[in-house]
């Protein structure tokens, strides 16, 4: 395939890629890499003509967008208390979900990551539609597809380090890999804090560790509650730098809920949350 | 694993305070065990003690007190009989076996019994070493007491008169170690035992001052003079095996009437001393019980407030893809671990306190009470107090079942 080739978008969908192109004629096997993970070689490929394309165009814009949300009502039990018209974020890109104090911006995350009430609106996450998952699916999708990060990172005293990142995997059922995490913190800066206690890490060391806890099960979406709260402006920068970069080399969506304009000002995609209590 | 390393991280917050819960129980675990051991190896040690022995008949005093001095030799005696209420016993047919027995004298504070050979057979003691005796002033020893005064076959000892240590010493009548049995869990162990006729030649001096008291006393008439048996011809008490059922009705009727004498029989005085103890420990095992159940209380409180203060930690788990059946099965489990270590920790404690109170009961002259090993019924005390542990972690565990994760995770 040439550089120049014009590809709407791949995906993996059980390990068959597909690309949706302009055009017929793809060559084949090449070295690729695609948002939901990267793709050293390719076994399978369907490539899909433009007259498939523009059959299942709906189909690959809601595919292409790693998190769509659409009318979404958020709330606890029947109250609704946040609303959010629309967002869509693609993969390995940053969204910030902003509004005034009280909009319902924590609920609203909440509500993606299926931990508060949905109360009308779609919600998609990679190409999964949460909106139709029972309690149980919600739980499972999120511990395999969903990282949250949250002010108080709630690393969990008297683990270590490296066992905080494992409880992720412990929660979610997904398999224990041990290495993986090891990489991952050396990789923040945290390898040779790894067996230190959580309540020993600077604020910074935890705040690297709660990242790193949130990307280990390589997931589509992270969603950061005010991750840059109370840090100055070169903690803020560095915050959002490895966040962003996480994101990026993860091919993973990031959704911040935050009111700081520091955050809005350097990721750019916006979106608003409205009360709706 | 990770569930361990959670409840480790939850009990490393405040060990102090799960410390005192785990010892709570366990120490209900360790009296409700203790009690149990001491029971059944009371109830053992009697039972092997008794050595079939029917009807005990000695001098006139407390049936109890025949039977502790005469068979589990923790009681001072009542008084002496004539030998020929023994010879009355061994020729009666409903007699299988008549064993005399003679205190007065001990060896570092182990009695010396004068006896005849039939008293091992009550316990089928076996010698280890040596031989029985054939003449007086020859001595068999348990295996407790050759151990612990360091005698062996052919060793001479010296008794002291009464049955506690530092009486007066009979240097003139020293024993010559024959035998030595092999243990045998019984009294026989803390016995040295020897012919009866070594008892009374060790005592013919005070034999003769009491030849010349009796004369005193019948010359001025104040006693009829068949209150005293010739010296010489007496038994501390004669323990009778009957040969058949039949004995248990005539033979106490029998003795009845006969002057200065006491039947007593030992079921009917275990009885007695079980409903006296029975009282006692009745009430310890009613406080071991009320630990357990102060514990269960105890134990519930600490996990409703865990649980309370934990729930960020809880709704993280559920936030990380955990589901409420996750977080319920970490509560029950922690309870679980946290009721088996107070278990295991009470069986522990329990059975060493058994121990102690064992060695401090043999040490104070009591019978050496043989504790059972560790068995089916330690292992349903444990069992009830992870039980227990379960039962009080429900409710806290439902309450971690129905936590909403989002309204924590948001305050």
């Amino acid at each position: 395939m040439r550089p120049t080739e014009q590809i709407i978008f791949a995906s993996l969908r059980d390990d068959i890629l597909l690309l949706f192109t302009e055009r017929w004629g793809v060559d084949l096997p090449m070295k690729f890499s695609i948002p939901e993970r990267p793709v050293d070689r390719v076994d399978y490929a369907v490539v899909l003509a433009p007259e498939a394309v523009s059959a299942t165009r709906s189909d690959a814009d809601r595919l292409h967008f790693m998190l769509a949300v659409t009318d979404l009502v958020a709330g606890y039990g029947k109250r609704p208390l946040a609303r959010l018209e629309a967002l869509e974020v693609k993969a390995g890109e940053a969204a910030v979900l902003t509004g005034p104090s009280g909009a319902g911006k924590t609920t609203l995350l909440l509500a993606i990551a299926g931990l508060a009430d949905r109360l009308s609106g779609h919600i998609a996450i990679g190409d999964e539609d949460v909106s139709a998952l029972d309690a149980r699916s919600r739980d499972k999708h999120r511990g395999r597809h969903i990282g949250l990060i949250f002010q108080d990172l709630h690393l969990i005293p008297g683990l270590s380090t490296i066992d905080n990142l494992m409880l992720a995997p412990y929660a979610s059922g997904a398999p224990a890999d041990r290495d993986r995490a090891t990489a991952l913190l050396n990789r923040l800066g945290l390898g040779d804090r790894r067996r230190a206690a959580a309540d020993t890490l600077s604020r910074g060391e935890a705040q690297r560790a709660a990242i790193a806890r949130a990307t280990l099960l390589h997931p589509q979406l992270i969603l950061a509650d005010e991750p840059t709260a109370s840090l100055d402006d070169e903690a803020c920068e560095a915050v959002l730098e490895l966040l962003v970069e996480v994101t990026q080399t993860s091919g993973a969506a990031l959704l911040i809920a935050t009111h700081d304009s520091r955050v809005k000002a350097r990721i750019g995609h916006v979106a608003v949350a409205e009360s709706a209590a | 694993m990770m569930a361990l390393r959670l409840i480790w991280a939850s009990i490393y917050r405040k060990p102090l305070g799960w410390a005192f819960h785990v010892l709570s129980l366990a120490l209900g675990v360790a009296v409700v065990i203790a009690l149990i051991a001491i029971d059944n190896g009371l109830d053992t040690r009697f039972q092997r003690d008794l050595g079939g022995v029917d009807l005990v008949i000695s001098g006139k005093g407390s049936p109890l007190q025949i039977i502790l001095s005469s068979i589990f030799q923790i009681d001072q005696p009542t008084g002496n009989i004539p030998i020929s209420v023994l010879d009355r016993l061994k020729r009666n047919m409903m007699v299988k076996d008549a064993v005399p027995i003679s205190l007065g004298d001990n060896i570092g504070g182990y009695r010396i019994v004068g006896t005849s050979p039939d008293y091992a057979k009550l316990y089928d003691a076996k010698l280890a070493a040596g031989r029985w005796w054939d003449k007086p002033l020859e001595a068999v020893l348990g295996a407790e007491v050759a151990r612990e005064e360091h005698l062996k076959v052919g060793d001479m000892f010296v008794g002291e008169h009464g049955l506690a240590r530092g009486g007066e010493k009979h240097t003139a009548t020293p024993y010559h170690v024959v035998g030595v049995l092999a243990p045998t869990g019984a009294v026989a162990d803390r016995l040295a035992l020897t012919d009866i006729s070594s008892v009374w030649k060790v005592h013919e001096h005070e034999n003769a001052e009491h030849d010349a008291a009796v004369a005193a006393e019948t010359s001025v008439g104040n006693e009829p003079p068949d209150t005293y048996p010739a010296v010489g011809q007496e038994v501390t008490a004669v323990l009778v095996r009957y040969r058949s059922a039949m004995g248990a009705l005539m033979l106490p009727r029998l003795f009845k009437n006969v002057p200065n004498t006491q039947t007593a029989v030992p079921a009917m005085e275990m009885a007695r001393l079980n409903t006296l103890l029975g009282t006692g420990t009745d009430v310890l095992r009613a406080f071991g019980i009320g630990l357990l159940a102060l514990s269960a209380l105890g134990f519930f409180v600490a996990l409703v407030s865990a649980v309370q203060e934990r729930r960020r930690e809880l709704a993280l788990l559920r936030s990380l893809g955990g589901s409420p059946w996750l977080l319920l099965r970490l509560i029950l489990l922690e309870a679980v671990l946290l009721g088996l270590t107070g278990g295991i920790l009470g069986l522990a404690l329990g059975r060493i306190a058994a121990a102690v109170a064992a060695r401090a009961v043999a040490h104070g002259g009591g019978p050496l009470i043989a504790l059972p090993p560790i068995g089916r019924i330690d292992a349903l005390i444990v069992g009830a107090a992870v039980l227990i542990a379960l039962l009080a972690a429900l409710l806290p565990a439902f309450s971690a079942y129905r936590l909403r994760p989002a309204q924590v995770l948001r305050s």
